[in-house]
């Protein structure tokens, strides 16, 4: 004979049961925010031990996997903080292409610098060459901040640009206060721009911008090349040499602008 | 009272289980209903009035890991536990493969109801839904529930019924 359960369901059997359905329709019938806050409710008093023994075993379940996950993570995070940094530094670098165009209105043809080299004079760079643009020897190369050089020599691949670090590069620059015309030229042995023919009565302040005059029709006017950095007054002379910080970092240079005809 | 303190433990625990053994043992995504299997054992071993109290307990813990259906569980467990008691007059409950068949039914009429509800009683999609889940996690449910039966009569008795009266 097989052992008998429990006897058939009485009334009160039926009115537990009513009870317990009425409860569960009522919750499911609740506004949805009252059900969620129900839930909640549950979770942090009811569930919170078996939340906390839950937790305590799915951390100590797998350390190596949580430890290979967290470190992936944090590779993952590490080429983020990269990704964006160049990304910052890229938007600023458009923003100065924009202000170069907006400012000298002239047509510029973009090359990544890809060498550095020098001749016995000093600096020269090797940029990769602008595929529409037409590239010729002594076309004006200029920066982000400033006058880079002039085109030396070019072939199918790569132009060599002349930069003003080199003391072959000579310069017809201009005070932009004075309005006074001289010649600027890179001094290899001593490392430093000199601008030399400026009169010694003409007043110079330290910080005065240097551009490009136009004479010679080399440069276009009007481009900055530096700052004035030191003024040197030499009592054998007439004129007076100023040392110009120039405004290109051409150490730190990644891209350069041909000047188009 | 020492019934529903006992089976109080016994819920968090098979929760426990099931939140982390047999949360590796899933199969296709098919875990055992053990809370499930707790509430109709209740209701098997003892009576309808048992089955419903531990079923509504048991909804009720099973309700708080699904905010958008609560009450649902509440519901259903209580069904299902009323089920198992209703019918465990007519039945040999010590058997465990009669447990585990009443338990695997269960399981199944419980995915059944929760597919049509959830579904908002959609008969295709209600179909779909228990096809893919139910049929699974009966069979898994009672195999699981028969090897423990199996295991704990000598921990855990057939005295629910004079504890209750």
């Amino acid at each position: 004979m097989p052992r008998r359960g429990a006897d058939r369901p009485g009334l009160i059997d039926w009115i537990v049961l009513a009870a317990a359905a009425a409860l569960g329709l009522a919750f499911l019938l609740a506004g949805s925010g009252a059900r969620i806050d129900a839930a909640c409710f549950l979770r942090a008093t009811l569930l919170r031990p078996y939340r906390l023994v839950l937790g305590f075993h799915s951390a100590a379940a797998d350390p190596w996997k949580e430890t290979r996950a967290l470190r992936r993570e944090m590779a993952e995070r590490s080429l983020d903080e990269t990704r964006l940094e160049e990304l910052v530094r890229e938007t600023a670098r458009l923003r100065d292409l924009l202000d170069i165009r907006a400012a000298g209105g002239r047509s510029l043809a973009a090359a990544p610098v890809v060498g550095r080299q020098s001749d016995g004079f000093g600096e020269i760079l090797a940029v990769l060459r602008p595929e529409s643009a037409g590239v010729r020897a002594g076309q004006t190369v200029v920066g982000m901040r400033g006058l880079i050089g002039t085109v030396l020599d070019t072939d199918a691949e790569e132009v060599r640009v002349r930069t003003v670090r080199n003391g072959a590069l000579q310069v017809n620059a201009m005070l932009v206060e004075s309005r006074e015309v001289g010649l600027l030229r890179w001094r290899p042995a001593e490392r430093i721009a000199l601008l030399e023919g400026i009169p010694l009565h003409v007043p110079v302040k330290e910080g005065e911008l240097v551009i490009t005059s136009g004479y010679g029709r080399i440069f276009p006017k009007g481009i900055t090349i530096g700052a004035v950095a030191a003024v040197r007054d030499d009592s054998t002379s007439l004129a007076r040499s100023i040392r110009v910080r120039l405004a290109e970092e051409l150490d730190r240079t990644e891209e350069v602008f041909l000047v188009l005809d | 009272m020492l019934f529903y303190l006992r089976y109080l433990v016994a819920s968090f625990f098979v929760l426990l289980l099931e939140g982390t053994v047999f949360a590796r043992l899933a199969l296709g995504g098919i875990r055992p209903e053990l809370s499930l299997a707790l509430a109709i054992a209740a209701g098997f071993r003892t009576s309808a009035r048992g089955g419903v109290v531990v079923g509504f307990w048991i909804g009720l813990l099973r309700d708080a890991a699904d905010p958008e259906n609560f009450g649902l569980e509440m519901l259903l467990c209580s069904l299902v536990g009323f089920a198992a008691g209703s019918t465990s007059s007519m039945l040999n409950r010590a058997h465990p493969i009669m447990q585990g068949a009443v338990i695997a039914l269960l399981v199944l009429a419980h995915g059944f109801m929760r597919a049509f509800l959830v579904t908002s009683f959609s008969p295709v999609e209600a179909l779909m839904l228990w096809l893919r889940f139910s049929p699974g996690a009966a069979l898994y449910t009672a195999l699981v529930a028969a090897l423990a039966m199996l295991a704990i009569p000598r921990l855990w008795p057939l005295k629910e019924r004079r504890a209750l009266s």
